[in-house]
């Protein structure tokens, strides 16, 4: 019995010990830092159902290649290529948004591309939603394949503000615009 | 069977044994923390690929990711300096009854989706090792397992931090007679059944004494 209690409180010990250099950690990092309550896997996407749309039913024009279930409508490289070569003719109209983080952001993305990454939202959503909230269509990427990250992006944008039917999830990705070999820029912006 | 016990006690109370298994897996689960404490949105993603989590509140997932790596770092220190090793261990063994089974599970799932052989799978378990070959990984965490259990049962002390604590006492727990526990009480006297005459002594003195003890 004291042989139970002793480990009882060696556990306590060593978890507030944890629990104490987590907390400190997540409250100083430059990057990465966690916000304790955020939902960062909501998938249930309130407002489109507000707006009407049943997130069960397939969106109009998904062409559903991605492999993973999303609600959203979905674009395709074309379109994707459309924007990123011409971004000036239609700028303010069509958006592109790069849900992945800042180094591999840097390494390469689509032109024309305005990073904001799901996990770190509170330091670039005010900035892209002031050139999302007025376009006509805003397409989300990230790695492709199986990332889920242009999807939770998705949902932020439509919590807060963007129409669900000016919203796509462009899920080729990063990897298949590599992989059709198309045009990139690196750098910070 | 008492021959076997008797060698499995004597190989314990050398403390090589429990020395080399504090010092193995201390490193090990040291380093395995601190890459998921470098990478926490990255842990994060994959404690949310095992399910094993509710995604709503955020809080399950969140408070995990933050604070599971610094309690396999906190414990593998406590197993390398020789503290609290109960409590290490038996949490370790806990972590690893919890993940290993998980990791299974999420093996077979996807060998079902994908139809690749048990034995060529392989992906980020999110153990902080990277990607890894499943039955590898496993096989590891097996004796992982085995070897926490192992700590857990020693009832060596030394080569630890806590046994050198323990001496500096100045009035140790311990009755020098016949090693049994003391109660905290003013009574230099040692009230165990099997014990006349014994007293407080330190604990070196009181392991000293139990390795050839006369309880009478």
């Amino acid at each position: 019995m004291r042989s139970l209690k002793a480990t009882l409180c060696e556990l306590c010990v060593l978890s507030l010990a944890a629990f104490v250099l987590g907390a400190a950690t997540n409250a100083v990092r430059a990057t990465g830092s966690l916000k304790w309550n955020h939902r960062y896997f909501e998938t249930e996407d309130l407002s489109s159902t507000q707006a009407g749309h049943d997130p069960s039913e397939e969106a109009p024009g998904a062409a559903k290649e991605s492999p993973f279930k999303h609600p959203y409508q979905e674009a395709t490289i074309d379109d994707v290529f459309d924007i990123a070569a011409d971004p000036d003719s239609d700028r303010g109209l069509y958006v592109l948004i790069d849900a992945r983080s800042a180094d591999v952001y840097s390494e390469g993305h689509i032109a024309g591309a305005i990073r904001c990454y799901h996990y770190e939202i509170d330091d670039c959503i005010d900035s892209t939603l002031e050139t999302a909230l007025g376009a006509e269509k805003v397409i989300v990427y990230c790695n492709g394949g199986d990332c889920e990250d242009s999807k939770y992006m998705c949902r932020e944008l439509i919590d807060r503000g963007v129409p669900y039917e000016a919203v796509y999830l462009y899920a080729g990705g990063w990897k298949e615009w590599i992989d059709h070999e198309m045009q990139f820029v690196t750098g910070d912006e | 069977m008492a021959a076997s016990k008797s060698i499995i006690r004597r190989i314990d109370e050398t403390g090589i044994a429990l020395l080399v298994l504090r010092f193995v897996l201390g490193i090990l689960f040291v380093w395995m923390g601190w890459n998921k404490v470098v990478d926490p949105v990255g842990f994060l993603k994959q404690i949310h690929l095992y399910d094993l989590l509710p995604e709503s509140p955020g809080i399950f997932l969140n408070a995990t990711a933050i604070v599971l790596p610094w309690v396999e770092i906190v414990c593998g220190v406590a197993l390398l300096l020789g503290v609290l090793l109960r409590g290490a261990s038996s949490t370790l063994a806990t972590m690893l009854l919890v993940f290993t089974p998980a990791i299974l599970l999420r093996a077979l799932g996807m060998m079902a989706e994908t139809g690749t052989p048990f034995f060529e799978l392989s992906f980020d378990c999110g153990c902080g090792a990277g990607e890894v070959v499943t039955w590898t990984k496993l096989l590891e965490n097996t004796a992982l397992f085995l070897a926490t259990i192992l700590i857990f049962a020693s009832s060596s002390r030394r080569f630890c931090l806590a046994l050198w604590l323990e001496r500096r006492k100045p009035v140790s727990d311990y009755c020098g007679r016949c090693g049994y526990r003391m109660p905290a009480s003013s009574t230099p006297i040692c009230e165990s059944s099997g014990c006349t005459g014994g007293f407080r002594s330190t604990l070196a003195e009181a392991h000293e004494l139990v390795r050839g003890a006369d309880v009478t």
